[in-house]
């Protein structure tokens, strides 16, 4: 029964993951944000603007 | 109700988005223009609903050749905007002055807004007087900060004033001698076009604008007629007929300036130039460069990361988490499988990559100080200036820059290049540079293997560097990529005291995407490899020397010999690196198991400090990640080219770390014969390809059969 209850649990994490990832529409296949990753040129006081107010 | 259309037009960094965002609040509308991938930004101005705005690509002038221009161009010839809006940064007004000039030669009624005037209030030392430019150019000014939101209602009142009369501004006059020369061509345009348009495309015409010239209808006699005028003029100013236009315009805003503009200081170098001279010195630069960066590597990978690393590798991966998981899976009865895929496959996997966060945010936090002061910015023009004596452009060293954070977009940032060829080239270069995921490559390496060696960790950094530099030189004599390096001009930001708030942020936003990159796709990948290395092809769950994962990675490992890491562990690991970089450590720990020091002590065992190098040379520069191939792809707009880059990129791992390894073997006099062949054989493809290949001179014969 734990078994189940974990391996339940477990690849339902993978599926969403999978989902939350490949799936979902406006899903980030790759790192492209430059507050994400990081841009030497970009002024970086309007990356952590823009950031805020996305989310 | 009647919409009228606002052009927002300016230099890049003039602050058009920021005034754009001030004026049209939250009612905005993006997608793309047609045909590009440039981003188009429209929406309704706040206090009036009937007027949309507008937002084009930033650029400095209207010449048609990058795609910003051709779609600012066609939009404001095309769509005929009512008004343009030009977002000029009054700390810079000579510079930005000559897209204004251009714009009020299409003879669309403009509005010149000087923004950033707190910062000139600042400088002290610079006054514009703005009755007397409205004064000299005809059209109404006004000064805001768009940043700090001053002044915004005057404009938008002047907008809205503007929109109600109905006012024919003067053009600016040139020379006299180029005023009647262009005077002549617009006599041969009238009939074709509206007056208000006959001036700017008289001046396209003086200029032989291709574009403009195939649109215009002439009869041959108007044709002779034009082109004697164009050639009597150029013979008067002795000049070629689009610099006599571009010097008219400067001598214009020179004018302007003596008149408007008062400075109290002739001369006085500011704090930033003071820095520059010492920074960007032709002899310092690169030494200070490469002193910089080994501080921000020490710093993260050697001392202060490391204390947090060690603590997340040994005691929170290494104990707690294992220790507290495995107790409740035994408590709840849960089968040896699921145990063994949920501590040695999820918590071994995706621990090994977390366990280098630390480190990571480290590296973060300097490298985010050294962009955020103006520093990282600096370094593209140093190395325009190393690029040049190897025929190479310090302009495609900006998308390699990018890809210090990502490669992807790194990759998409080549779009700045305007010859197709270095474009290419670009594409194919850039994730040599050590991306963020390639840190916790560097970080087990160096950790591994050099725990004392504080240059290791940068080494990987200059070794891509240098890669790129010699793949340039080589590349650029080749048939495909070869011709005249492109200018470089690019503007400095002015040095100032990092925002630590805005700093710590930044590394927050990069380490929290790392985290969910280790949440998902690390996740993923940690799950489908457990599951390859505790099942055979019969699907029954065996050792991993008999596993599926052993026998794959078995298969390809001799090709890796010669690179000292000829084993199923590391060929699964670099496999594995193509989903995404920081899966080499991940699979490692998986396909090694055990805590974190017995994961250490087994790398040790296995493969010698050169060995482990090597992997890392291997790995920093082979072909990148999948989402960075798509993006190569999408880039390159064809398979064939994709196939080049990712081969030519994994022939010179390849070569470079096959160097690496046999050059420490043939020191300590422990090396194959296979091995130091390929190695040899690799040595003469670099040297023949660096000193010896000339380039073919193009001498304009075409030969045929």
């Amino acid at each position: 029964m734990g078994t189940l209850i974990v391996a339940i649990i477990l690849f339902g994490l993978v599926g969403f993951a999978f989902y939350v990832r490949f799936l979902k529409k406006g899903s980030k296949g790759s790192c492209h944000e430059c507050a994400d990753v990081g841009c030497p040129l970009a002024d970086r006081a309007k990356m952590v603007k823009n950031k805020r107010m996305k989310a | 109700m009647e919409m009228s259309s606002l052009a927002l037009v300016g230099n890049p960094n003039s602050g058009k988005t920021t005034l754009f965002n001030a004026l049209t609040g939250s009612n905005q509308h993006i997608g793309n223009w047609p045909g590009v991938t440039v981003e188009r930004k429209s929406g309704q101005l706040k206090s009036d609903k009937s007027m949309i705005v507008q937002d084009l690509p930033g650029i400095y002038s209207l010449s048609p050749y990058s795609s910003e221009e051709l779609i600012t161009r066609k939009y404001l010839l095309d769509d005929l905007p009512s008004e343009i809006l030009d977002v000029v940064d009054s700390t810079n007004l000579e510079r930005n002055l000559y897209l204004t000039l251009q714009l009020m030669e299409t003879g669309i009624p403009l509005l010149l807004i000087l923004n950033m005037m707190d910062i000139l209030k600042k400088q002290h030392h610079r006054r514009i007087n703005l009755k007397k430019l409205a004064y000299i150019l005809d059209v109404p000014v006004v000064s805001i900060s768009a940043l700090k939101k001053q002044n915004l209602d005057q404009l938008t009142e002047k907008i809205r004033e503007k929109d109600a009369e109905d006012h024919q501004y003067a053009y600016p006059e040139y020379d006299p001698r180029l005023e009647s020369a262009l005077s002549m061509i617009q006599d041969q345009l009238t009939g074709q076009l509206p007056d208000n348009e006959l001036r700017w495309y008289a001046i396209k015409v003086f200029e032989r604008d291709e574009a403009v010239s195939r649109a215009m209808s002439f009869t041959d006699k108007q044709q002779r007629e034009i082109e004697a005028t164009i050639k009597a003029t150029e013979k008067i100013f002795d000049d070629n007929s689009d610099s006599i236009v571009v010097n008219a315009r400067y001598d214009f805003i020179a004018k302007i300036i003596e008149m408007c503009v008062v400075d109290t200081d002739d001369f006085k170098m500011s704090m930033s130039d003071r820095v520059d001279r010492i920074v960007t010195n032709r002899w310092l630069a690169l030494p200070i460069f490469v002193l910089v960066m080994w501080a921000v590597y020490y710093l993260s990978i050697q001392t202060i990361g490391t204390i947090g690393s060690d603590w997340v590798n040994d005691t929170l991966f290494g104990a707690w988490i294992p220790n507290v998981t495995t107790s409740l899976l035994n408590a709840m009865g849960v089968a040896a499988w699921l145990k063994g895929l949920i501590v040695d496959g999820i918590i071994g996997g995706i621990g090994s990559v977390l366990g280098f966060l630390p480190q990571v945010m480290m590296l973060f936090l300097c490298l985010g100080i050294l962009e955020d002061c103006g520093y990282m910015a600096r370094i593209a023009f140093v190395m325009d200036r190393i690029f040049h004596r190897f025929n190479l452009s310090g302009k495609s060293f900006i998308p390699m820059l990018i890809a210090t954070g990502c490669g992807v977009p790194g990759i998409m940032a080549t779009r700045t290049i305007e010859s197709e060829k270095d474009r290419r080239m670009t594409i194919m270069l850039t994730t040599f540079m050590p991306c963020s995921a390639k840190l916790t490559v560097i970080a087990l390496i160096s950790g591994t293997f050099f725990p004392h060696n504080s240059w290791v960790a940068p080494s990987a950094y200059f070794l891509g560097m240098l890669t790129v530099v010699c793949s340039g030189i080589f590349l650029k004599k080749t048939k495909l990529f070869r011709g005249a390096p492109a200018p470089f001009v690019m503007e400095l930001p002015a040095y100032h005291f990092p925002k630590l708030t805005n700093t710590l942020q930044s590394v927050w936003f990069r380490a929290h995407a790392f985290i969910m990159k280790a949440g998902t796709i690390i996740f993923l990948s940690c799950v489908v490899i457990w599951f390859l290395q505790s099942f055979n092809f019969r699907l029954q769950m065996v050792d991993q020397n008999h596993s599926i994962l052993q026998a794959l990675g078995s298969f390809l490992a001799p090709v890796f010999a010669p690179l000292g890491f000829g084993d199923w562990h590391a060929t699964v690991a670099v496999i594995a690196g193509l989903i995404a970089k920081e899966n080499c450590v991940g699979t490692l720990h998986i396909t090694f198991g055990g805590s974190n020091a017995g994961f250490v002590d087994a790398l040790r065992s296995t493969y010698s400090p050169m060995a482990g190098y090597a992997f890392l040379a291997f790995n920093l520069l082979c072909a990148p990640c999948f989402a960075a191939i798509g993006t190569m792809y999408k880039e390159f707009g064809d398979a064939g080219w994709t196939w080049r880059a990712v081969g030519y990129q994994t022939l010179v791992a390849y070569m470079v770390a096959t160097i690496i390894y046999q050059s420490s073997q043939v020191f300590s006099a422990n090396f194959s014969p296979v091995g130091l062949t390929v190695a040899i054989l690799a040595l003469g493809v670099v040297v023949y390809g660096l000193f010896i290949k000339r380039e073919r001179p193009d001498l304009g014969i075409n030969v045929s059969a």
